[in-house]
Formats: C-alpha cells, structure tokens, sequence
C-alpha cells in the first residue's frame, strides 16, 4: 500500500447514533483497511498508482478512533485532499466531531442562558411556568440521566472493540498462516521499490527555494544598491543627518550580523557562474574568487566544530591533503588550505590532471608558510613576521591572519582584526618610506584594508585618524620653529591621504575622517612654501587629492586655486620691474621664481603623468628633476588639473571671480616654447574659462519665508495632558531662560496680587476709620444741635414768660 | 688632566673663600683684595663666580661699616688716611672689573655682576662713600652710569640680562637715572655710527620702562636714600619722568631701526608708550610713515594711529580710504591678521559711517574671501555680517528686491582705491553664495546665513582673531566618532577606485 487518499468523508452531525443513516457504519481501524481489503469499500488505483478509497458517511464516534484513522492513512483529519473531483463527495464539515462533543454542544445551546439561545426553546419555557428552582433540578437530573447513558455506551463500544481486536488477531494469525511464503517474496522483491519510496517518503521535503537570480535580475538589484548607497551619500553630503537609519543603511538584509559586511559584487560573480551550491550565496566578502570562497566555508565549518586552537592539527591533516586540487584556482598565490573530502569531490567533477605538476611545483615553494597566525600583538611583531617573506607571501600571511579571525569565530577576535587594521596602516605607511618605496604591495594592500575596514567602520576610522592627527601634529612643530612655514611631509603621509579617500566617502558635509584630512591638506597647501622641484611636486599631489576629494560634491577649496594659482605664476614669464600680486605660499620676489619657466622651446613628447616613486620621495634627486621634461609635465598636469576645476565650478556665482586670474595667468606664459599638444591643451583651458564667465547671475534674494498658517480652530488634543505648555526643544540656556522669564512673570503676578490684597485692606481699614471718625462726627453735631436747640427753646420759653409776664404786668 | 684642574680650581675657590673671609674679618688682611683681583683675571666660571661672591661680601661690608666713606677731614698723609686712598682704589678696580664681567660670555656670571654691581650701587646709596649734602640725592650716579654703558652693549645682546635689571626699574630713581642716560647717550650715539645689537639693547631697555599705576604726583619709591625735601627733587616727580620718557622714546624712534625691531616697537607702541607719554601726538609723524609704507608695518601702524585719531584729535584725512587699501588678499596670511580685524572691526564699529564706505568694505572682503585660507574665513564671515548688521543700508548686498533681475558682470569695481567709487552699494555678495560650498562644513554653514534674515546681535569676533588650521582641525577631531560611513565600492588597488582622480596625472611605479 503506497499511499492512501481519502476522498470523501461524511461526517453527520447529528448527536446520537440512532439518527446515523442505514448505510453508515461505525468500523475501528481495522474493520477500515479489513473492509478495503475485502473489496467492500470500493477502493481504486487511479492512473498514478495512489488507491482511492471512497467511504460514504463513516460515523466516528470515538476521538482515538478518529486520530487512529488520520494515523492510518496519513492524513491530517481537516484536510481532505481535493484530488479528485467526485460526484459522490459531500463535506459537510471540516471537522469530525465526536459524539460527546456534539451532545455537549446540544445540551449547552438547549440549556444555558435559560436556553435562549435556541429560540424554540426559549417559547415553550415562556408557556410552562415552572419555577426556576424545579426547572434547575429537572436540567440536573437530565444532564445526569444523559451523561450515565453515555458512560454506558463508551463501555459498550469499548467492550466491542475489544472484542473485534481479539477476533482480529485470531483472523490475522490464520491470513499471516495462509500467504506467509508469497509475503516473503512480496517483502525480498520489493525491496528496491521500498527503499525507494522510503527514500522519496522520509527525505527532506525539498522546500521551493528561490529560484536563481538571472543576470539582468542581479544587475538590477546591484543597481538599486548601489543607488540607495548613492543617494545615502548625496544625503550626508548635504548634511542631512540620519541617525539610526543611517546604521541600518550598511547593513544589508543578508547579513549574519556576524561582522562581515556582505560582498555583493563577488555574490554577483559567484551566482552568475551558475555554481548551484546553495552555500556559497553566503560565501562572506573576501577579495578572493569562487573556490576560495568555497574553500573558506568548509574551512570556516570545520572550525566550528573543533576546537579552534588546534590549528596545528589541521595543519598537519592538510598537508597530508596536498596532492588537492589548486589547478582550478586562478588565485594560486592567495590559495588558502583544502579540505580532503572536498578535494576528492572535486578532483572527480573536475579531474585536471595535466596542471597538476605544475601546481605541485606552486605547492612545494609555499610549504614552508604555515597556515594559522596569531594576530600580533604589536607593530614590532608584525614587522618581524613580514620581514622575511616575499611580497606575495606577505599578502599570503595578512590574508591568513585574517580568516583565522574571521569575527563569527571566536569572541575577540574582532577586537583583534581592529589592532592588526591599525598594524597595517602603519605598514602601508611604513612601505613607501622604504628605499626604493615598495609601493606595489601598498597597492594590494589597499583592498584588505578596505575588507577590514568595511568590518568594523568605527574602529578604522579611529585608527586612521590617529595617523592623519600624528602627521598634523608633527607639520605644526614644524611651522611653529620655522615661523608659520611647514615644510611638505614625506610619501607616507600623501598616500596615506589618498588611502583615507579609497576607505571613506569623501563626499559628505561632514565626516570625522575626511574632513579634518581635507583641513590638513588644504593647511599644507596654504602653509609651506615652493623651494624646489619636490615642493612643486606635492602641492600638484595635493591640489590633486583636493580635486579627488571634492569632484562629487563639487566643494570649493581655495586653497588649490591659489596654489595652481602659484604654479602658473612660477611657469611663467616676469617682467622684472614689475611685483605680480601673488599670495602666500608663494612670493613675488626670490630664486625660486622661476623654478617652471620654460626658456628655450621644447618639441619633445610630454610625459603626462608623473611617477609617485620619482618626484615624491623625500631623498630624491632634486637635480634630476631640473630639467624641460619634468616642467612639461607639470605645467601640462597643472592645466588639466585646472580644466577638472574649472568643470566642476562652473555653476558657481563667482565662477568669473575666482577663475579670472588664472586666465590672465594663463596669458603669460611662454606658450611658443611649448609644444603643440600642450599649447591647445593651454588654449582649450583658456576658452574653457572665458566660456564659464558668459554666464549672468542674479542678484541675491533671500530665501523666501513661508506666509504663516491660517489659526485653526480644532481642538489641539493630547495624549498626555499634563497641565502645562510644552515647550519646544531648545538649546539648554533657552530652556533655562525661558524658565526663568516664566518664573519671573509668576512671581510678578503674585507680587501685584499680594499689594493688591494689601492695598485693599488698607483701604478698608481706612474707610472704617474715617467712618468711624464721621460717625463721631455727626454724633457730637447732633448733640450740639439739639443742645442748641434746647438753649433756643429755654431762651424762647424765658422771652416768652418774660413777655407774658410783662404783659401781665400791664 | 681634567681632574687636576678640576682639582686645583676646588683648592682655588676654597682659598678664595677663607681669603675673603679673613679679609673681612680684620683689615690686617686688606691685601687678600689684591690676591682675589689677579683671581678674576681668569676666563673660568667657577673661579670669575667665586671672586664676584668674594668682591660682593667683602665690599657690602666694608661700605657697610663706613670703612671706605672718605669724609673731606680726612688726612690724606696719616695711615689711617692712606689705608682709606688706598681701599676707595682697590674699590673702584674691584668696580671696573666687574662692569667688565658684564661682557663676559658666561650668562651665570654676567647675572651675578650685575645683581652685584646694584647691590653696592645700593650700599653706597644708603651709606655714601663720599660727603654728601642734604639736598643731594645719595644716587652714585657715576658709577650708575658705567653700570648702564655695560648693559646697553655696542656688540653684545644683552636682552636677557636687561629683563633681569627689570626689578630694578620699579625704583623711580634707578628709572629716572636710566632714562637720563639713555637720552644722553642716544644724543651722543647719532652722531656715530651703531650697531643693530646697541638698538635692540635700547630697545629692550625702553620696552621694560613702565609707570607705576598709581595716581601720584609724587615718586617715592627709591632705591636709594633719598633727600629729605621730596618737592625740589626731580626724581620724584612724575610728570618729569615722563618727560624724559617721551624725549626717551621719541630720540629713539628717529633711529633707522630693522624690520623686525621696527614691527615690534609699533606692536608695543599702543599700550607701553602711548599712555606714558607728555604727548603722544610727538608719535604721529612716526606712525603716519609707517603707515604708508604699506604691508604688515601699515597694519601694526593702524592701532597707535587709531589712538591718536579716536582720543587726541589728530586729523587724519583719508584714513578709511588708506585703511580700506590695505584689504589685500596677503591680511589672510599676515602674521598680525588678528589684530588688523580687531581693529578694523573697530574703525568700522561707529553707526555714522556712510552706508557705501561700509558696503564697500564688505564687498572687498567678501571678495578677498575666495582666496582666503580657512582659518581667515572664520573671521571674514562674521565680520562681514557684523558689518551689514550695523548698517541696516546695507542689506542690499544680500537681499535686493529691486534694480535688474540678470547682470552680465559684477558691478563692483575692484581695483577702484577710493571705497566712494567701487559701486559695491550696486553689488552682492555673490562670493558667500559661493562658499556655501565650501570644503569646511563650519565654513559653509557660516556663509549660509545669508539666506535668511541676519541675526540682530553682533557676533563676538574676539574668539574667532585667533583661529588657525590647528584649531579648526582640533575642533573635528575633538568628538568621539559614533559612526564613520564608508565608501561602499570595493577598490581594486590604491589607483584603482570608482572616483580616482590621482590617476590623472600620476602612476604609482
């Protein structure tokens, strides 16, 4: 039996077994596969050798029958394989229900909540006004009736299958009696076919992968890269912070976080080679090719597994493995070691036989090198380990030191890489001070710096800095003994100058790298003065890396106009009685004025570019330089230098300004001596310049201020409402003033209402005084009003009894 | 060898010092002075200091304890009489001996004959070695005045020894004795030719001269005794000091004095002789050619002149059309750049100036601008915006609404000298709009301010006059880098990178 599909399963819902229809039928596991084998369950053998069964209405009624049925047939209970499409199918749910679950469901729908959540319930209860307490009773009783009739049938059903197992061992007995000599055959012969199907059954399910990327598809992600990459660049260059963001931007979806930053571009040439290992996508970024790479993994694995330390083992189990494979690696020199099972697997895909003298020979000349290094601890000993190596071997022990430490392999080693990233810089350095300067190993050693640096961003950046910030410190004690006047450094610093280009962009506004190197740059240009064919040499080394360092963002560096400035003035004809205005570093008067003139005409071919190791040495010959040909090639490198500047400046405002000199400069010197090439090479300058200064500009405005928003009346609403303004986030001393102004406009408030209170009671107090006083007043008034009164009366009384009296009298 | 003479040179010092010793101690061992005089006829340090010592405690006690005061009694034929001729000679060849030491060539030795020599001088001024009258100031002029003939050195340069004599130019008598010789010996010097080391001597004497700060009309803080009757004595009165410090300096600077001697006397100038002086306006013809001569002398002539235009009223015609021709683009690079913007940022700090003498100013410096060093545009800038905030006029150059919207040209007239004909009021600053591209990320945030209205407060130039390259890259190598971005395309080789641009013109072999 290969493989079971079950069509169709009908599952009733109904809760009890007596609503089962007639032809349903309760079968164990083994009444199922009995029945198919007796043909009564109609079974059949599609097309593509799969059996069908097709079962109508089987009754499950028992949850470990159930899960034993999707044991069987291997088949997940909700999942019913739609293959074929039958007439016969009826799903009716997706899932089977047991028969106590479907009774719990009954009975909970009927009964809780008062039952209304079946309607027709709830309608005839509204009818029966039984009390609530005999209709809880009744509800128990049921649910006890219902639950004991359940029991009992679990027990009977139990007692049947027990019963059919019993019977079925019997039965089987008697079947296993009757075929055993064909199942032995059936078993032998099948053999191939199982081992097959168990093959196919228990290997791992091949998951849908990716597809492989075509070409055109990696291009363009390699271009959308790049251009996130590009427009990340053009954003610092304007100065546009990015924080966190920023971070993200480097570390690309692929990475392991394991350090190592992926290398797209060697992905992209492992991928198209159409290798289908899948491993080798996460090949990580070394400057090595394909097989490396895959060399690199295994080697990686391996010591994972094993103790990292034990590197002399390996070593000795490598070299026991040399006969390996190395004809394929088109970088012999940068070979690291194979792997045994490896090269007997590749040695059948890829048996190359005839290169394999010739690798051997390769073999035996590296065999001394050891294969695992220490990183070392200091500069000293790095020194002592390259030292007595050939140059290639060099590489070969820096390019081992670094996979021995590859960062994911043991906790430390980053921090090591960091160190020996410093070691090689100073080493770079240290190359070209050598006589003669071994300046092709500093070239390849560029690209492991920049592997390293892409590491570990911050570190390199330090550690490059500290040499760029010794070469300043050592260029100021030479200005300050020599008043103000440095003197120009020697090849290391220039090519460390160019290697801080290689290793960072030197595009953005601000970078903690590059921008102090261009400070220190344009501060040699402005600070020492042209004495002889060297100086003149490195200042057009240095107006170059300016214009190496600015061509993105199209900055403006005065300092190598000036200088250029200078050079054309040195290259040109003086009148003698008159003082051109030239400006420091350069002077007006003295011998070394006229270091670039070129007095007698001069037909031969110009060399255009100048070698690094003969011009920039600090020991050279400075005799060997005084000559036409040097000259020519300055002046002409000069010039094109210019034209460079003059492209990238062409947009400025005062384009006309800055460049206007240098075509009055141009003008004066002593083109008939020169020859032709470089002559419309001058002219093609000159018309260059008087084209940029057609252009008409603008007078200044300043940037228009945005009318300020109409005042909305929607309520501001706040997440957090804490009683107070919020204020804006200012610089700490705003904030503190503001505080303060806001405390003082408090205080003050306080202040007015306290005199106000007190002004208040004053006035109170002195109203009820005077009130008081008036009161008084009026008081004693009436008094002596009515005391006056009184008199009066006394007085009119007497006048009265007087006159009566008198007139008595008469 | 060595040992012996170092030997012997112990048994020497020590013989010169029991010598000494004894010679104090009776006058029985007067002659031990003779012994000690042929002592120092030597070259060797330690001997010549070893006799200096000897000379100093023999000679302080001796003036001391009146053992050389030659009272006019004395009997020049009595013993005692004789005695007395006799130790006022081995005084006075003690005295040349060491006025001579002041030229010697060991700088211990000539520092301890000179504290010597002042010390006696000193002694002498409290105990007089000869009568004296009241009135009389007890200052041993003579032998002062042979004492300052050692120091102001026809072939020596004596500076250090000069800053050393500084603590005894706080006595107004030693200062007023040094000023008179300096006056009578200038006077006698110009007839005759000197040497570049007797001006520096001089010069270095009259930098250390300085007046003590207090109100007083009356000096008395002499050296030596002085007479009872203060009023009369013309060493104590200040307004003759200065006098003679004005007459100083002024007969000084008629000299034709070296470059750098001439720098650094106009450095000085301002404040260690102007406020001294009767009348600074005695300097104007000094500064007013120096002025004219044009380059750094112009520059340092500037703050004296300044002082004497601001606060003595001299009338100076066309000071700002000479101050305005000294905008060059060689002030960047001057030695003096931070004091010529100070004070130029002082001339123009007056709200009374024309708005086109300012507008010119700005617009010439803001043209200087594009070829100035780094350091030099951290100070241009905001003295440019300082400029146009103080001259509300001037806002033109950065926001003009009106006039032509394209111009083919600038209209400003650079090598017009007279800032009223430059046209920079017609002009912009278009050379800011330029170096908002600037290398420097300080830099070009500073020249972006033009973009909106300038800030009403004055920006404090005095932090900025300083700055040079080292600073400006201290200040971005100072932080603690957090992120350090790289450049994302791998190079293949030091030349071979996305956006070289050494290959052009050079090769690596």
């Amino acid at each position: 039996m290969s493989d079971v599909t079950i069509d169709t399963i009908t599952i009733s819902d109904n809760g009890t077994r007596n609503q089962t229809s007639d032809d349903a039928q309760i079968l164990t596991s083994e009444e199922l596969i009995l029945s198919v084998l007796r043909g009564e369950i109609p079974a059949v053998t599609d097309d593509n050798g799969f059996l069908t069964i097709e079962i109508e209405n089987i009754m499950v009624d028992n949850p470990s029958l159930s899960s034993s049925i999707e044991d069987i047939f291997s088949l997940p209970a909700p999942q019913v394989s739609s293959y074929k499409s039958g007439s016969k199918r009826k799903i009716t749910s997706h899932r089977i229900l047991t028969s106590d679950e479907i009774l719990e469901s009954k009975l909970v729908s009927q009964e809780h909540f008062g039952g209304f959540l079946e309607n027709s319930n709830y309608v005839s209860l509204g009818g029966d006004k039984k009390s609530w307490k005999e209709r809880m009773e009744e509800l128990i009783t049921k649910s006890k009736k219902e639950k004991h009739e359940r029991q009992m049938e679990k027990e009977k059903s139990l007692q049947l299958t027990q019963q059919l197992d019993d019977e079925w061992k019997n039965l089987r007995f008697l079947m296993a009696a009757g075929r055993n000599k064909g199942d032995d055959t059936v078993t032998s012969k099948k053999d191939d076919y199982d081992i097959a199907v168990r093959e196919l059954q228990f290997e791992m399910k091949s998951k849908p992968t990716d597809r492989l990327k075509t070409e055109e598809e990696l291009a363009k992600e390699e271009k959308e890269r790049l251009e996130k990459q590009e427009s990340d660049r053009l954003k610092r260059m304007q100065g546009i912070l990015e924080d966190d963001e920023q971070k993200s931007t480097h570390i690309s979806a692929d990475d392991l976080n394991d350090g190592f930053a992926l290398d797209y571009k060697e992905e992209m040439i492992e991928a198209s080679d159409g290798d289908d290992n899948d491993k080798e996508q996460q090949g990580s970024g070394e400057d090595e090719g394909e097989e490396d790479d895959d060399d690199e993994i295994d080697e990686e694995k391996e010591e994972e597994n094993g103790d990292d330390e034990d590197g002399e083992m390996e070593e000795v189990e490598e070299e026991q493995n040399e006969d390996g494979d190395e004809s394929d690696d088109s970088y012999g020199d940068l070979e690291s070691e194979d792997q045994g099972s490896d090269v007997e697997e590749e040695d059948k895909q890829k048996p190359k036989v005839d290169l394999k003298k010739k690798k051997k020979v390769m073999e035996e000349a590296r065999r001394e090198l050891p294969y695992t290094f220490k990183v070392p601890e200091n500069y000293e000993d790095l020194l002592e380990l390259l030292q007595t190596h050939s140059e290639s071997d060099r590489l070969i022990i820096i390019d081992r030191i670094i996979k021995c430490h590859h960062p994911s392999l043991a906790e430390g080693n980053k921090q090591k890489l960091e160190s020996l990233f410093s070691f090689l810089v100073q080493y770079y350095g240290d190359l070209t001070l050598q006589e003669p300067p071994c300046l092709s190993l500093a070239d390849k050693l560029v690209p492991v710096l920049y592997g390293l640096s892409q590491q570990s961003s911050v570190p390199a950046a330090i550690a490059v800095l500290d040499q760029i910030k010794d070469r300043q410190e050592e260029y100021d004690t030479i200005c300050d003994r020599k008043a103000g006047r440095g003197l120009y450094p020697g090849l290391d610093t220039l090519l460390l100058l160019k290697l801080v280009a290689v290793l960072f962009p030197t595009s953005d506004f601000r970078h903690p790298v590059t921008t102090p190197t261009m400070l220190f740059i344009c501060q040699m240009l402005a600070q020492t003065p042209v004495n002889h064919e060297r100086d003149i040499a490195v200042g057009l080394f240095l107006c170059n890396l300016c214009l190496e360092y600015i061509y993105l963002s199209r900055r403006f560096v005065p300092e190598a106009i000036n200088f250029l400035h200078g050079l054309l003035y040195l290259a040109s004809k003086k009148d003698p009685n008159k003082i051109e205005p030239v400006l420091p570093p350069f002077k007006p008067v003295g011998k070394s004025i006229n270091l670039l003139e070129i007095k007698k005409p001069v037909e031969k071919k110009i060399q255009t570019q100048l070698k690094m190791s003969e011009v920039l040495t600090t020991d050279m010959d400075r005799d060997a330089l005084n000559n036409d040909g040097f000259r020519l090639s300055v002046i002409s490198s000069m010039v094109s230098l210019l034209e460079q500047f003059s492209s990238v400046y062409d947009n400025y405002p005062s384009y006309k300004e800055i460049f206007s000199p240098i075509k009055c400069q141009c003008g004066k010197l002593p083109v008939s001596n020169y020859p032709d090439s470089l002559r419309k090479q001058i002219q093609r300058l000159v018309n260059n310049i008087t084209d940029g200064m057609e252009t008409k500009r603008k007078p200044l405005v300043m940037q228009k201020k945005k009318p300020p928003p109409l005042k909305m009346f929607e309520p501001k609403i706040e997440e957090v409402f804490d009683d107070r303004k919020k204020r804006k986030g200012g610089s700490k001393e705003i904030n503190e003033k503001q505080k303060l102004v806001h405390k003082y406009k408090k205080e003050m408030k306080g202040a007015i209402r306290e005199i106000r209170k007190d002004s208040y009671m004053i006035a109170q107090v002195q109203f009820q005084e005077q009130k008081e006083k008036d009161d008084e007043r009026k008081r004693k008034v009436k008094q002596l009003y009515g005391l006056l009164a009184n008199q009066e009366g006394d007085y009119r009384a007497m006048k009265r009894n007087k006159s009566n009296n008198e007139n008595k009298e008469k | 060898m060595a040992d012996k003479t170092h030997v012997k040179n112990v048994v020497l010092l020590k013989n010169i010092k029991e010598k000494a010793k004894s010679c104090c101690d009776s006058p029985k061992f007067a002659n031990n002075i003779l012994d000690i005089i042929n002592f120092a006829q030597t070259e060797d340090k330690s001997v010549l200091t070893a006799c200096v010592k000897a000379f100093h405690r023999i000679f302080i006690q001796f003036i001391g304890n009146e053992e050389l005061y030659m009272s006019p009694e004395v009997d020049d034929e009595s013993k005692e009489g004789k005695y007395k001729i006799w130790l006022n000679q081995r005084y006075k060849d003690v005295y040349e001996r060491l006025t001579e030491l002041l030229l010697c060539k060991h700088a211990t030795v000539k520092e301890l004959s000179l504290s010597t020599l002042m010390r006696l001088i000193t002694a002498e001024g409290h105990n007089p070695i000869t009568a004296i009258t009241a009135k009389q100031s007890h200052f041993p002029i003579q032998r002062f005045q042979e004492i300052m003939r050692g120091l102001i050195s026809e072939d020596y340069n004596h500076k250090d020894l000069i800053s050393r004599f500084q603590e005894y130019l706080d006595y107004d008598d030693v200062r007023f004795h040094v000023l008179k010789f300096l006056i009578k010996d200038i006077k006698e010097k110009k007839q005759q030719p000197y040497s570049d080391e007797y001006l520096n001597n001089m010069y270095a004497m009259l930098e250390q001269i300085s007046f003590p700060l207090i109100d007083n009309e009356v000096l008395s803080n002499c050296l030596c005794k002085a007479p009872d009757d203060l009023s009369v004595f013309k060493v104590s009165s200040l307004k003759e000091q200065k006098k003679l410090f004005s007459s100083a300096w002024v007969q000084f600077l008629q000299f034709k004095l070296t470059s750098s001697l001439y720098r650094s006397v106009l450095v000085i100038l301002h404040d260690k002789v102007m406020p001294y002086m009767t009348n600074p306006l005695l300097l104007s013809d000094f500064l007013t050619e120096s002025y004219n001569v044009g380059g750094a002398i112009s520059l340092l002539a500037l703050n004296g002149l300044f002082i004497l235009v601001h606060k003595f009223n001299l009338d100076y015609p066309e000071f700002f059309t000479k101050l305005y021709a000294l905008f060059e683009p060689g002030v960047f690079h001057a030695k003096y750049r931070a004091r010529f913007f100070f004070l130029a940022d002082l001339f123009l700090t007056s709200s009374h100036l024309p708005a086109y003498l300012v507008a010119a100013f700005a617009k010439k410096l803001s043209r200087l601008c594009l070829t100035a060093p780094a350091p030099g545009l951290t100070i241009a800038i905001p003295f440019i915006y300082n400029l146009i905030n103080r001259h509300p006029n001037c806002n033109v150059l950065i926001h003009r609404t009106d006039g032509s919207t394209e111009l083919s040209a600038d209209p400003f007239l650079i090598d017009e000298p007279d800032p009223s004909k430059c046209k920079a009021l017609e002009s912009s600053l278009w050379e800011l709009k330029t170096l908002q591209t600037h290398y420097n990320p300080d830099i070009s945030k500073s020249a972006n301010r033009i973009e909106h209205p300038l800030q009403t407060s004055e920006i404090d130039l005095s932090e900025l006059l300083e700055n040079n390259y080292h600073q400006l890259f201290e200040k971005e190598t100072r932080k603690k880098i957090k992120i350090a971005p790289v450049t994302f395309i791998p190079p293949k080789g030091l030349l071979v990178t996305n956006d070289d641009k050494i290959g052009l013109c050079w090769t690596m072999d």
